[in-house]
């Protein structure tokens, strides 16, 4: 699986969970699911902000916004959509 | 000072002219139709404000009311503040803070202030006892001087204020008014309306109480209200953003987005480096003092106190900084530098300017002068680009709007009428609509919002239908949503850039979001199903007042009030051709993701839905006759053909 450079936004308590606003992100995750995952280990507590355990599905009050390269930026339903290189992630 | 219901309205009357004073009962009927707030005003101004009444004259009434949640832990002391606007139509705003509890708690639900003083004054009012005051020793002071002079005078350290600064004062267009040193209101006019009645401020303070006419059922719909907005329990991801960081995490969501109006709107994309120097957590790092919201408000980190560590303007204090300071004096204007924005917008509130009237009328002034419209010779010798870099010849412009000095007398003019006052092609340049500057929300991405910013009464103002987008359309099934009376296709209507459903939906919003201001609630606070799903409002409502209101009733208040406040300007001439964007939202593409101009073949067939989900006018916008006559307001049908207005059956 080749490894894909994101950019990656954190907004409001991401930032303070993640320590930083923004970063650039070399991954090798094949979908957002897996990048959440990935930045769970860096960011214990990252996973559960987001993704609600009994369902695997993204929680109620939290959002995540992706911006594929070049395109209009759209609220992300499906965690298991492929991830592009190239694109922009913001965790809210 | 007794307990009162919840449900009794009454109005202070005081002529300014002759100093006397009478409080009366308003109809106990008109709770029932027009809640109160918002409501109530529509009604007062249509009847009480005769039609081309000057505006800066006597006849022109400015009315403060608040409404019959009020005082409870669910009005979050929103209240209303309202008048005919010196553009002619109505002027309308929310104001948050203390005052509307405490009017209420000293007996008084609305306050109406006729005719003119012929010198400066204040209106004091203590429970039962109401007097003017001389006021010259206040004139000419900033608000925040004008607070502490009060405070000093009036020692009771819970009297709240209401007051207007050397804006108000001046006539400058769009002043607002303020209490608390920072929550403003008013911005279609209301500053400059108290201003041209000598009215520097009014103080009021209240020992009374009120009461609910079912305290257990009152408690449960509460509860209900409660679990939509608490971190734990609220299915809405703004609920943890915005309850703890606030309203400016929005800029560097949209800068990147093609959502952020940059150098006029120009550009809808700002550097995200940018975006992150003013962002809500760099406030929040550097800036915060205090977290203050407002009365019983359950977001405490809404609103926040603030002060500028050091630098060059060390110790300088505010509030609130917003989701609009970030846009008008950050983006717009293309000023990344946290102190300077904050430095700016606390420079307004000093002077009772409207942040967006200053903010887009600069970056209107910086774009004529990049073009070559507006030289130094006009400026003063300020060179005026984007990102400027005399920052304190623009703090220094900012007083001169305030005091109408200088290159700043143009501006206070607000960008519509310097604009054609300039010429020169200088219009296209210009982000109004009914001659009020626009707000922050982009609406070439989201065209709701255009539409909603085209036709609204009072000109550009989200209260009217925040927030625009899906808490999450999906919380409700369907068949929920149709017996809650909403026949929408939610996933079209919430698709942003689909003209498709954008009349039914901002017609569903306009109701719903008039019916919270009206009660009155706050509008930030529609979250989770709380703008879809009425019946914790209606609830509350119920349980308060004691009356027995049908749901459908219920919501018909907020119709009746849209349609009130469209017949306002209707009979003052307002039609079809003033509910349209800007001319550079109409005609300019945004230059990222291909998001395109409100051309025509996407604007009208919104416009025309718009009004149809209305009952209105395909051709004028004027309300039906049979549409005011199912809503109960003949009458309102008959005052206008009285006036000449031509009302379609
Ligand atoms: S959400 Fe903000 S504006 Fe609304 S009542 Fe609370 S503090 Fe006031």
């Amino acid at each position: 699986m080749s490894a894909k450079t994101l950019t990656l936004r954190y907004v409001a308590h991401f930032s303070t969970i993640s320590g930083c606003l923004e970063e650039v992100y070399t991954t090798r995750a094949a979908s957002v699911r897996q990048l959440i995952d990935a930045l769970d280990q860096r960011y214990p507590g990252f996973a559960a902000a987001l993704v609600d355990p009994a369902s695997g599905r993204l929680r109620l009050n939290a959002a995540v916004y992706l911006n594929p390269p070049a395109q209009p930026p759209l609220s992300l339903l499906d965690l298991d959509r492929p991830l592009e290189d190239g694109a922009k992630l913001t965790f809210w | 000072m007794r307990t009162r219901a919840a449900a009794e309205q009454t109005i202070l009357r005081v002529n300014l002219s002759n100093g006397t004073m009478r409080r009366e009962p308003l109809p106990a009927e008109w709770t029932r139709q027009y809640l109160g707030a918002r409501g109530m005003h529509s009604r007062l101004l249509f009847n009480e404000i005769p039609p081309h009444a000057d505006p800066l004259g006597e006849e022109n009434i400015l009315y403060f009311g608040a409404g019959p949640l009020d005082g409870l832990p669910v009005g979050n002391g929103r209240m209303s503040v309202a008048c005919k606007s010196p553009r002619g139509t109505v002027a309308e705003g929310s104001f948050g803070g203390f005052f509307g509890p405490e009017m209420r708690r000293a007996g008084v639900d609305y306050i109406a202030l006729h005719g003119k003083a012929d010198r400066p004054v204040y209106l004091y009012i203590c429970d039962e006892h109401a007097e003017l005051r001389d006021a010259s020793h206040l004139w000419g002071l900033t608000t925040d001087q004008t607070d502490d002079a009060l405070r000093r005078e009036l020692p009771d350290a819970d009297v709240q204020l209401r007051y207007i600064g050397p804006a108000g004062e001046n006539g400058v267009h769009a002043s607002v008014i303020l209490g608390n040193r920072n929550n403003s209101g008013g911005r279609a006019g209301c500053g400059e309306v108290m201003g041209s009645k000598k009215l520097k401020a009014i103080a009021v303070r209240g020992t009374g109480g009120i009461g609910v006419a079912d305290y257990p059922a009152f408690v449960q719909a509460y509860q209900t209200y409660r679990q939509r907005l608490d971190l734990a329990t609220s299915r809405d991801a703004w609920t943890p953003v915005w309850s703890t960081y606030g309203a400016p995490v929005l800029a560097r969501l949209f800068a990147e987005q093609g959502n952020l109006m940059t150098r006029n709107a120009q550009q809808m994309h700002w550097e995200s480096d940018k975006a992150v120097r003013i962002s809500a957590e760099a406030y929040l790092d550097r800036y915060v003092t205090k977290a203050k919201a407002c009365f019983s408000c359950p977001w405490p980190a809404c609103q926040k106190l603030h002060t500028i560590p050091d630098g060059e303007y060390a110790g300088w204090q505010g509030g609130n900084y917003w989701a609009g300071q970030p846009v008008v004096f950050g983006s717009l204007l293309d000023i990344d530098d946290l102190d300077f924005v904050l430095a700016l917008s606390i420079l307004c509130n000093r002077y009772g300017l409207d942040i967006f009237h200053v903010g887009f009328t600069l970056a209107w002034a910086m774009e004529c002068y990049e073009k070559g419209i507006l030289t130094r010779a006009d400026t003063d010798g300020l060179e005026l680009t984007f990102g400027c870099r005399d920052r304190q010849g623009l703090l220094e412009l900012v007083r001169k709007i305030a005091l109408r000095q200088g290159f700043g007398a143009l501006l206070a003019l607000g960008c519509s009428r310097a604009a054609r006052q300039v010429g020169k092609g200088s219009e296209r340049f210009c982000l109004a609509v009914k001659d009020q500057e626009l707000e922050a929300i982009a609406q070439r991405s989201f065209y709701m919002v255009a539409l909603g910013v085209a036709v609204s009464e009072v000109g550009p103002d989200h209260t009217r239908w925040y927030p625009p987008y899906p808490c999450n359309p999906n919380l409700l099934p369907p068949e929920e949503l149709a017996a809650l009376g909403i026949h929408l296709d939610l996933k079209k209507a919430f698709e942003g850039r689909n003209p498709e459903e954008k009349g039914k939906l901002l017609r569903w919003f306009s109701i719903s979001r008039a019916v919270v201001e009206s009660l009155p609630g706050c509008v930030f606070l529609v979250r989770d199903t709380l703008g879809l799903d009425m019946r914790p409002w209606w609830q509350m409502f119920r349980a308060a007042t004691g009356m027995e209101v049908d749901y459908f009733e219920f919501l018909k208040a907020g119709e009746r009030v849209i349609n009130l406040e469209r017949a306002f300007n209707v009979r003052e001439g307002f039609r079809r051709a003033d509910d349209h964007p800007p001319y550079r939202m109409a005609n300019e593409d945004v230059p990222v993701f291909g998001f395109r101009r409100l051309s025509p073949d996407i604007f009208d067939p919104m416009l025309d839905e718009y009004y149809d989900a209305m009952g209105w006018s395909l051709t004028t916008s004027i309300p039906r006759a049979q549409t005011l006559q199912a809503l109960g307001l003949a009458d309102v049908a008959a005052a206008l053909q009285a006036c000449g207005v031509e009302v379609e059956a």
